[in-house]
């Protein structure tokens, strides 16, 4: 064996080890989320607020911010990285979410989640690039922060950099942003859904039209209810199915407009390349779903193992949060990102009650 | 040393790595497919949330 291939190996196993680390820090850390939120169900909180509103995503990312804190401060946050996995997580809990989904809920609501889509991704990209423009962001971070808001966050925001060839700190400082604004939002949106007395399915395409990162969709949804848990996921991932067609306008607009990238003109093969393939799994469960072959409603282990990838995922996001590049970045990308978030919750909300109630409304 | 120079360099074969989205589908469906055949469930290992 060359020293090269020794050195592989060593770094390799090292690897290996460091992610059963992480996963099983993941998993502990999993366990206390789920234990605190059974805890907290039964009881009534104060102003008569009942325990069962805070499910359990807001305990995962909780538990994972103080996880994200403690491992840091103890210097092994390192170690622990490789196992976070909080996409991967994401995407199996999503998939096992299929399995609940019928194969005409999914037509309607994805009916209305293209045209929903298409005008949101539209909208919010080209405001936040022209105020992004105003505020004298460089062009590169402008494309991934529009991507991150106007497509689904975390993800976008690294196909985009892809696209663009974005610096490693400017994907690090957007997808801080993203999970810095989605956290509250995936608790306040669903409160502000039910002071507006809103129907599930239409606050579930509010949701997913509105909040950038898919994990905090679900989340908002979880909060709210099943049925706007299912159109939120439905909404997002339909969405997340464009990211193929944004990153290749990206990269057709970077090669041929901005003198200062080297680079071939992208072919229509990077929209494959760039489609969330878990989006086929999800679908192919919905189809089994439909057809009687599987069963992952409540109180199956499908429903559980849903509820226990999405509580990694969680768990991951909180653990996940960075803040380093913050200050380094200036007070500008910030305002351009909260500006463009509130456009995007307003805009998403008159889109979401037109489509849902009035083009493809969805009964409750 | 530049990149190639060294004689075993060219010798590697990439590792075919399986992309995240692929995996997560394959995850979900031993998931579904042990939950299907009792594995996971009443009958086998109970999984609660």
């Amino acid at each position: 064996m060359s020293q090269t291939e020794a050195i592989q190996k060593k770094n390799s196993v090292g690897g290996s080890i460091r992610l059963i680390i992480g996963l099983v820090v993941v998993l502990l850390l999993s366990i206390v989320a789920w234990w605190l939120s059974k805890q907290v169900y039964a009881l009534e909180l104060p102003f008569g607020i009942p325990g069962k509103v805070l499910e359990f995503p807001l305990w995962a990312a909780l538990v994972g911010l103080v996880g994200n804190v403690l491992l840091k401060r103890v210097g092994v946050y390192e170690t622990v990285q490789p196992g976070v996995k909080t996409e991967m997580f994401l995407k199996i809990g999503l998939i096992l979410l299929g399995a609940k989904i019928n194969l005409s809920l999914l037509v309607t609501a994805a009916g209305g989640a293209i045209i929903q889509g298409i005008l949101m991704i539209t909208s919010v990209f080209f405001f936040s690039w022209w105020l992004g423009g105003k505020f004298g962001l460089d062009d590169k971070l402008r494309a991934v922060m529009s991507t991150a808001l106007a497509v689904c966050g975390v993800s976008a925001a690294i196909a985009a950099a892809g696209a663009v060839l974005a610096k490693k700190e400017q994907v690090t400082y957007v997808t801080g942003l993203v999970i810095v604004v989605a956290l509250p939002l995936m608790v306040v949106a669903p409160l502000l859904a039910g002071a507006m007395n809103m129907p599930e399915p239409v606050a579930g395409a509010w949701f997913g039209g509105n909040i950038d990162t898919t994990a905090a969709v679900v989340g908002a949804g979880t909060i709210y209810g099943d049925q706007a848990q299912e159109v939120a996921s439905i909404v997002k991932n339909t969405q997340n199915a464009l990211i193929g067609v944004v990153a290749f306008l990206l990269t057709l607009y970077f090669v041929t407009r901005q003198e200062n990238t080297k680079g071939e003109r992208p072919g229509l093969g990077i929209i494959w390349e760039r489609f969330p393939k878990f989006v086929l799994g999800f679908i192919l469960a919905s189809i089994l779903f439909t057809l009687g072959w599987i069963d992952g409603g409540k109180g199956t282990p499908i429903y559980a193992l849903k509820n226990w990838a999405f509580t990694f995922a969680f768990v991951g996001m909180g653990l996940e949060l960075s803040v380093s590049e913050f200050k380094r970045m200036g007070w500008k990308p910030v305002s351009v990102f909260l500006i463009v978030t509130i456009f995007n919750t307003l805009l998403a909300l008159g889109i979401a009650w037109v489509i849902f109630t009035k083009l493809f409304p969805i009964s409750v | 040393m530049t990149e190639n120079s060294h004689p075993q360099a060219n010798n590697h074969k990439p590792t075919p790595r399986i992309s995240e989205d692929w995996l997560a589908v394959i995850i979900a469906f031993i998931l579904v497919l042990f939950s299907a055949i009792g594995i996971l469930g009443e009958n086998g290992l109970k999984i609660l949330y």
